[in-house]
């Protein structure tokens, strides 16, 4: 019986003990919960010394008092505001991100779990690290003492096959002629070489400034008095001129730092390096040599062995979009497999805030915003990686001088269109990576090239591929500009990524691609050849296509033609046009001209209506419906169609009218033919 | 002398009765579109159409057209002629086929229906139009 006594005490003790137990680990597990919930990490590494916190409303003193807990250094506002603006910033809530600094020696997921729990905040981030999108080192480029070749007397411009490719081995086995962004006819026939009122921004390592090659194309804040110590312009940064350092937080903007490649300095070079001017080599966007390059602002956010962070890289984009830029040029991403857009932006990260806020920046009399636009990454993954990947984001995989993707660029879902970005071993030299400016202050990217000290030289990259496309969006904003054109940001994205030539032609006939061992200069070593890559993987994966500079700025001037077939009714896809949302859309009404009706000999036809897609017009001589235009040619002949569009809404707004969208004027041209091919070959 | 006189004149007969036995039809060679059916001119209304095609002997062709604005574009694959019957394949397995005839040194291609008719004379493709062509 004592025993009993004994033991009945000892087992209450043990299961009042174990509920206890139970009770603190259910505790902790939703605690777990709550902070997991609020948590973003975008990728494996990240920043041990800082996290970001957003709050569900603009926080007061206390809130953030809230997060001066031990081990918190300091909590301070991530965004600088900017006066005029504060309306914008509250719309995507960068008014209320802030980043939090922890002590020395303190973990810094205790310090984001804690914070997690403090009922204001609504996300908890951590300053994860992006990373460039380069693969291998940088090699300097021989001496240019070749005589000038090409649209313009920059005497490395021949070797820039991904202006221009002729074809043949120089740049690589199988090279393609017109392998290249086509870009040639856009500065020569067109005579659209930049506009200095086109801001690129340059989110990347420092742009060398001061480089001969790119000194007359950098963007110059006119409001900032250099060297002054005072914010003239009251932009939140001291002395910004050229753009801004901010791994540091200073104006003073480096290239040459131990762990710096070049790579902002390359990036900047393939957007805007100075054409025409007799030296080193051309930009897409450089300009004729006339003072007329688009400009190049540097927002640095890699410094040596540093930067990169979400904070770091947040700012800048967010400072591209307040002092003028129309696209940010990204060569970066974070590589971590994010599955989809939500996890992306599960509580909204910094960053994709940031490029928002960016994208609603009007910094042009074009567009109604900004262009971002990533490189798609280097990892060979059958995705893209983030930020790229986001689906309103231009993300860019690589191609080589043989129109074929490279053996490190990723493909597949969130890659939307493609552009050079070269590939060591596909020639015998590094010619066939991607020739453009780099500092001559790196002494190390002189180990194993006896080329070194120049200021030119081959890098290959997404990272690469990325600053083609940027090149060409601002030529095409540029030409746009010149016409008098406007576009809605988002239509012009569809331009952009309908404005593309065809790959998948060449990789479904080809079963695997070669390489070949690649000596390297005044050694006797060499890169040795890459394993042979099959291109399988590849077929309908790069996007929509290789990005032609001539088709975009012929979709700004007007369409490309369309052939319809003869003597029964025709459909046109207008998704080229209104994207693929033409579906949907609300159309207005078609115009057919009385010569096009001529021409084309159009019947009168009638749609057979449905509830949902209403034909416009229900009959006449075109009429759209399910993001198609139908007609009825009956002649060989070729005429306009004009289709209006609602942008934006069911409905047009202004006047005593509920807020609507704008109308949209598309033109359409026509060829009918008796024979029509699928491919669009003549015959 | 009339045994001759009937030689001769059998001899003129059976040469007038000689008909001229016609060349076999070809396409090799090079050719630039300039006439479609109902109309004068590649300019078919507003839009500017330049097509060129290359027959070689080997059973291949290529076309660069240029269609509106912008770059020309390079197509190929093989062909075949059969008495006036031509047709072939593009590379990406597309077929078609045309009536050809010879009109005056020009190549007149007319579809089986006989509703297209396209004229190419004999012209040498330029340079800049292989160089340039996607």
């Amino acid at each position: 019986m004592k025993k009993s006594f004994l033991v009945f005490p000892l087992a209450a003790c043990l299961a009042l003990s174990c509920n206890e137990a139970l009770r603190e680990d259910q505790l902790l597990s939703d605690d777990l919960r709550t902070a997991k919930t609020k948590t973003v990490k975008l990728g494996d590494e990240y920043d041990r010394g800082s996290f970001l916190v957003k709050f569900a409303s603009v926080p007061d003193d206390a809130m953030i008092g809230s997060l001066m807990v031990e081990g918190v250094e300091s909590v301070e506002r991530l965004f600088t505001s900017i006066p005029g603006k504060e309306d914008l910033e509250a719309r995507f809530g960068l008014d209320r991100w802030y980043e939090v600094k922890v002590a020395e020696g303190t973990r810094v997921d205790d310090m984001i779990r804690q914070s997690a729990l403090v009922e204001a905040v609504s996300v908890v981030e951590y300053n994860c690290l992006a990373q460039k999108d380069v693969t291998g080192d940088t090699y300097y480029a021989a001496p240019d003492t070749k005589a000038s070749t090409g649209a313009f007397n920059d005497p490395y411009l021949s070797d820039q096959w991904h202006y221009r490719n002729g074809g043949g081995t120089v740049y690589g086995t199988g090279s393609v002629k017109g392998g290249d962004i086509n870009v040639y006819d856009v500065w020569n026939t067109l005579g659209v070489c930049g506009d200095p009122d086109i801001i690129v921004a340059i989110v990347d390592e420092g742009v060398k400034y001061t480089h001969p090659d790119l000194a007359a194309n950098m963007w110059i804040n006119k409001n900032e008095i250099p060297n002054n110590g005072i914010d003239d312009d009251n932009n939140g940064y001291v002395d910004d001129v050229y753009g801004y350092n901010f791994v540091n937080g200073t104006n003073q903007i480096s290239w040459d730092k131990n762990g710096d490649t070049g790579h902002g300095t390359h990036t900047g070079g393939t957007v805007a390096a100075v054409n025409n001017n007799g030296i080193g080599v051309c930009g897409v966007a450089g300009g004729s040599g006339k003072g007329d390059g688009c400009r190049l602002m540097s927002c640095q956010i890699f410094s040596g062995n540093g930067g990169g962070t979400t904070s770091v890289i947040a700012r800048a984009v967010k400072y591209a979009g307040d002092n003028g830029a129309s696209i940010i040029s990204c060569s970066f991403g974070t590589p971590s497999a994010i599955p989809t857009d939500n996890a992306y932006m599960a509580g909204n990260s910094a960053e994709i805030d940031a490029i928002h806020y960016f994208e609603a920046c009007q910094n042009n009399p074009v567009l109604n915003g900004g262009i971002a636009i990533f490189s798609s990454g280097n990892e060979n993954h059958p995705y893209a990686h983030y930020p790229g990947a986001f689906v309103d984001i231009i993300s860019v995989s690589a191609i080589a001088a043989d129109m074929l993707p490279t053996n490190y660029t990723d493909y597949g879902p969130g890659c939307n269109i493609a552009a050079p970005g070269g590939e060591m071993g596909l020639a015998g030299t590094f010619k066939s990576m991607v020739l453009s400016t780099v500092p001559r202050e790196l002494e190390e990217m002189t180990v194993d090239n006896t080329l070194g000290n120049a200021d030119y030289g081959y890098m290959q990259g997404t990272s690469m591929a990325c600053p083609h496309v940027s090149g060409v969006v601002a030529l095409g904003l540029s030409y746009a500009k010149k016409l008098g054109k406007k576009f809605d940001r988002d239509e012009f994205k569809q331009l952009i990524l309908s404005s593309t030539n065809d790959i998948d032609q060449k990789i479904a006939v080809t079963k695997e691609k070669t390489y070949q061992n690649c000596p390297i200069a005044g050694t006797n070593k060499y890169y040795k050849a890459h394993a042979a890559l099959p291109m399988a993987p590849y077929y309908h994966q790069m996007g929509t296509g290789a990005i032609d500079a001539w088709q975009l700025m012929m979709q700004i001037e007007g369409i490309p033609t369309l052939v319809a077939k003869l003597d029964k009714v025709e459909y046109i896809d207008l998704s080229p046009y209104f994207g693929t949302s033409s579906v949907s859309l609300t159309y207005l009404s078609v115009d057919v001209p009385q010569e096009t009706v001529e021409s084309l000999g159009l019947q009168s036809i009638k749609a057979s209506n449905t509830q949902k897609y209403t034909a416009v017009p229900e009959e006449g001589y075109a009429y759209v419906q399910y993001g198609r235009l139908y007609m009825h040619p009956t002649k060989v002949g070729s005429g306009k169609i004009t289709i209006h569009v609602v942008g934006g809404g069911d409905h047009l707004g202004g006047g005593n009218n509920p807020t609507g969208g704008m109308e949209l004027v598309q033109e359409v041209s026509v060829i009918s033919r008796e024979i029509k091919s699928t491919n669009g070959g003549w015959l | 002398m009339k045994k001759y006189l009937i030689i001769a004149v059998a001899l003129m007969m059976a040469l007038c009765g000689c008909k001229k036995k016609p060349e076999p039809l070809t396409v090799t060679g090079q050719w630039q579109l300039s006439n479609i059916e109902m109309t004068k001119s590649v300019k078919v209304g507003s839009e500017t159409i330049d097509v060129y095609l290359e027959f070689l002997e080997d059973g291949t062709f290529n076309i660069y057209q240029t269609l509106g604005k912008g770059r020309p574009r390079h197509y190929t694959g093989t062909y075949t002629l059969t008495e006036n019957l031509l047709s072939g394949k593009y590379s990406d397995g597309k077929a078609w086929s045309y009536e050809a005839s010879k009109e005056d040194g020009n190549l007149v291609l007319a579809n089986p229906q006989g509703r297209e008719v396209d004229t190419y004379i004999s012209a040498t493709i330029p340079q800049d139009v292989r160089d340039t062509a996607i």
